[in-house]
């Protein structure tokens, strides 16, 4: 049953699926994400040791929750959501002080200009980097790089993930590269290796 | 082979096939909204309710005039003024805006503009909390010793302690140069008598007995020597008869 991989079939369509008691349907959807929750996780946590319970306790909390999924909207900044909040407990878990400090960038709007030009030009380079430099960043930083430049997610879909405006995305990921470029260079690394 | 990923998916699927992993059911998604709701919705008239209370407080018990009597009037209006209520009501209007903040309309606000939006529902819920007469009718109840819980609130808006050395009473008697009012006490239990004793170079005009006055001064035992006197406004009678 898990083996077959229905590619015709949509995420929020296997969703609905599920939510109507199709509990198989539910191995489809973690197939097609563990993946994905396993990168956003190793590199959001910087490599736990427990990665394995935490995207374990992912897909629990999926399945539980399935019944509040709207699928008029996308499946994938939702179960993002849910992957964003286990992450966070983990790293409370595994940390003293506070792990956000209030971001003056939710206070006012902010304007946005998501370029996808911009993105194809950057995104080779910035993958590169975040495989070096990323466990310097703050862990708000590491995050938004991951689930824009790794995850692909888009503006919209990064503002449901983590509850902020659309204009603080942008902003943010505009801080977070500047601080990613700032640890290669203090690394000493070249921005074009 | 089978892969740690496989065995992940395998894990979660057994406990979901042996139920021991349940879906929940949607009514309880539904309940869950309606109730934060509901929470929201109380909280939002708790607030106003509290936020039209600080502007009837200042208003009634006449302290917005201390302002004018100079540096010590101010003083005493900085003193006097209910910052409990004013920190209980910004408290909730955070409250507020955490339980906005789960829906989606709220999160992609900013913050300041979600505040603002937030203090703007207050201050109209709290104006119409005002125009209605509410306050006035629970100070009605509250003399009459009818009004359990926030009772003694309302009784020192008129009847605020004289610690801070401002004092409202009735006019009793008056001459050149001072004039005594009675105060009353809490549910007017007891009443006494202050001196008021002018500030020098003013004399005393337009006050007759019974009118009800704010003095603001120094105080000696039961002497006040004034620097600021206001005639307070009398709270219209149908206001609170009709509230009855």
């Amino acid at each position: 049953m898990m083996n077959e991989t229905h590619p015709d079939l949509t995420d929020e369509q296997l969703a609905v699926l599920v939510q109507g008691g199709d509990k198989e349907k539910f191995g489809l959807l973690m197939a097609r994400y563990e993946s994905k929750l396993f990168r956003y996780g190793r590199k959001f946590l910087s490599n736990p040791d427990n990665i394995e319970d935490v995207v374990q306790e992912v897909f629990i909390k999926t399945y539980q929750n399935i019944k509040s999924f709207d699928a008029s909207q996308r499946f994938s900044p939702w179960i993002y959501r849910i992957a964003h909040n286990t992450f966070v407990n983990a790293l409370r878990k595994n940390s003293r002080g506070p792990l956000y400090i209030f971001d003056f960038d939710t206070l006012i709007s902010h304007p946005v200009y998501e370029d996808p030009a911009v993105f194809e030009r950057e995104q080779a380079e910035i993958k590169k980097m975040i495989d070096k430099g990323l466990e310097e960043l703050s862990s708000n930083y590491r995050e938004i790089l991951i689930l824009y430049y790794l995850e692909e997610q888009s503006y919209k879909e990064i503002a449901d993930i983590l509850h902020i405006p659309i204009g603080t995305v942008g902003i943010r990921l505009k801080r977070a590269k500047d601080a990613l470029k700032k640890v290669y260079d203090k690394l000493g690394l070249s921005h074009e290796q | 082979m089978e892969t740690q990923n496989d065995k992940i998916q395998e894990h979660v699927l057994e406990k979901i096939r042996s139920s021991e992993v349940r879906m929940r059911p949607k009514f309880y998604f539904s309940f869950k909204i309606v109730l934060l709701c509901i929470v929201l919705l109380g909280i939002l008239v708790i607030s106003s309710f509290l936020f039209s209370f600080i502007i009837f407080t200042i208003r009634i018990s006449g302290h917005l005039f201390l302002l004018g009597f100079g540096e010590k009037g101010f003083q005493a209006f900085f003193l006097l003024f209910p910052w409990k209520f004013l920190f209980l009501d910004l408290i909730l209007i955070l409250v507020l805006e955490w339980i906005v903040k789960q829906f989606r309309l709220g999160y992609r606000s900013p913050l300041a503009y979600l505040l603002c939006g937030i203090f703007f529902l207050t201050v109209i819920f709290g104006t119409l909390i005002d125009l209605a007469h509410v306050h006035e009718a629970l100070l009605h109840k509250a003399d009459q010793r009818g009004l359990p819980v926030m009772g003694d609130y309302y009784e020192h808006l008129r009847r605020p302690p004289p610690d801070q050395g401002v004092v409202s009473g009735f006019v009793e008697e008056a001459s050149g140069t001072s004039f005594s009012i009675e105060s009353a006490g809490m549910y007017g239990t007891s009443t006494m008598i202050w001196k008021v004793i002018l500030p020098p170079g003013v004399t005393i005009l337009g006050l007759t007995k019974g009118d009800e006055v704010l003095v603001a001064g120094d105080l000696d035992g039961n002497m006040i020597r004034a620097y600021g006197i206001k005639k307070i406004e009398k709270i219209p009678s149908e206001a609170t008869s009709s509230m009855k």
